[in-house]
C-alpha cells in the first residue's frame, strides 16, 4: 500500500480512525516539537506541549476542512493556541498527561550539553522577540522559523493572507530597528528567511 | 559585550520515542472514543425517556390546568360519571358548584342531594359539575381537569361583555 496523502489521513482521522491519526503523529511530531521549543526555549516543556497539541488536534479534528492536503499548518496553528493558553490546555488534558510514558526525549538523547546550549540561545532570542506584539511573533515564528508560506500561515492563524503579510512586514521592520541596538548581534535566520 | 542571537538548529525526535508516544497516543484516543460512544449510548437511551416524560408532563399539565372554552352553560351531573343524567343550566357568572347546588336543592337531579360537588372541565371545553366521590378528586378519576381558580374572573368578564 502506497503512502497516504495528508488529506486522506485527515479524512480518516476525522472519521475517528486512530491509526490514521497515529500516522499524522509520526509525520509531524518532530516539527511540532521543534516549533514548541522555539516558542518556549525549553525542550522538556516542548515535549509536553507536543503531546498536548496532538490531543487537542484530535479533539478538534472534525474542524479541519477535508480538502486541505497538508495537516502541518493547522497543527502549528493548534500549537500556537496551546502555547498561548498553556494553563487551560494543561488543565484540559491533565489526566492524559499524567498517563504519559515516563521516558523523556532526554533519556534517548546523547547531546545533553548541546540541548542546554540550545535552551540558553533560544531564551535569549525569545527575550528579544518579546518586544514585538504577540500576533507579530506568531507570524514570524511560522513564516520565518518554520518556513510556512503566507497562505499556510494564514490557515494556521485563521486570519487573511494580507494580515499575515502586513504583520510579517511590521515584525521585520521592528527587528531591523532593534538590530541597531549595540547590545545584540542578530543571526540572519532570526528574521530574514525567505518565504514564497 | 555583544550577545549573538540565533535560532538553534532543528533536532529530530528519536524514532524509539516517537513509536512509544504514538502507541500511547493511540491507546489514549481509543479510550476517548470508547468513552464518547458510552456517552452517546446513554444520550440515545435517555432521549426517548425524556421525550416520554415531557409528553406525559405536558399532557398532565394540560389535563390538570385546562381552561374551559364554553362559558355559556353548565352541565350538572347526577353521578360521578360522564354517562350520568345531566341538567344543562345557563351560566350566570356565579360559581358553577353554587349553580348546580341550587339545581340539586330544587330536586331537578333527584332527592339524594350530595354533600359536596366538584366542577371539572369536560373534553369539549364545557363545564361539568359532579357529586364528589368518596376518595375526592372526582375530576382526576374521570380523566378531566379541575375547573381552574381563574374561571371566576374569566366568567365575570365574559358576563359583563355584550
Amino acid at each position: 500500500m502506497g503512502e497516504l496523502t495528508g488529506a486522506v489521513l485527515w479524512q480518516r482521522a476525522a472519521a475517528g480512525e486512530t491509526t490514521a491519526f497515529g500516522t499524522i503523529f509520526e509525520r509531524h511530531a518532530s516539527t511540532v516539537y521543534n516549533f514548541c521549543f522555539r516558542r518556549t526555549g525549553d525542550w522538556a516543556q516542548a515535549e509536553e506541549l507536543t503531546a498536548i497539541v496532538f490531543l487537542e488536534a484530535w479533539r478538534r479534528r472534525t474542524q479541519v476542512e477535508p480538502e486541505r492536503s497538508d495537516a502541518l499548518p493547522w497543527l502549528l496553528g493548534v500549537a500556537t493556541n496551546v502555547i498561548r493558553n498553556l494553563r487551560r490546555s494543561q488543565r484540559r488534558h491533565r489526566a492524559a498527561l499524567e498517563r504519559l510514558p515516563r521516558e523523556r526525549v532526554a533519556d534517548f538523547a546523547v547531546d545533553v550539553d548541546e540541548r542546554l546550549d540550545d535552551e540558553r540561545q533560544m531564551r535569549a532570542a525569545l527575550r528579544a522577540l518579546e518586544k514585538l506584539p504577540h500576533a507579530d511573533q506568531d507570524v514570524l515564528a511560522l513564516c520565518v522559523w518554520e518556513e510556512l508560506t503566507y497562505e499556510q500561515a494564514a490557515l494556521a492563524l485563521g486570519v487573511p493572507v494580507g494580515t499575515v503579510r502586513s504583520r510579517l512586514s511590521r515584525a521585520r521592520a521592528r527587528l531591523r530597528e532593534l538590530t541597531s541596538d549595540p547590545g545584540h548581534e542578530w543571526d540572519e535566520r532570526l528574521v530574514t528567511e525567505e518565504t514564497s | 559585550m555583544s550577545e549573538r542571537l540565533r535560532i538553534p538548529t532543528r533536532r529530530e525526535l528519536p524514532a524509539a520515542w516517537i513509536e512509544r508516544r504514538r502507541s500511547h497516543l493511540l491507546a489514549e484516543l481509543a479510550g476517548r472514543l470508547a468513552a464518547s460512544r458510552r456517552r452517546r449510548r446513554i444520550v440515545i437511551a435517555l432521549v426517548p425517556a425524556v421525550l416520554v416524560l415531557l409528553a406525559a408532563t405536558a399532557f398532565t399539565t394540560y389535563a390538570v390546568t385546562r381552561e374551559p372554552t364554553h362559558l355559556e352553560s353548565i352541565g350538572c351531573y347526577d353521578r360521578a360519571s360522564l354517562g350520568a343524567n345531566t341538567a344543562i343550566v345557563s351560566a350566570d357568572g356565579r360559581d358553577p358548584v353554587t349553580i348546580c347546588a341550587a339545581v340539586w336543592r330544587q330536586g331537578a337531579l333527584g332527592t339524594n342531594v350530595p354533600k359536596q360537588l366538584e366542577a371539572c372541565v369536560l373534553q369539549t371545553g364545557a363545564i361539568g359539575v359532579f357529586p364528589r366521590s368518596d376518595g375526592g378528586d372526582t375530576c382526576g378519576s374521570l380523566g378531566l381537569a379541575r375547573l381552574p381558580a381563574s374561571y371566576a374572573a374569566h366568567a365575570k368578564r365574559s358576563k359583563a361583555s355584550p
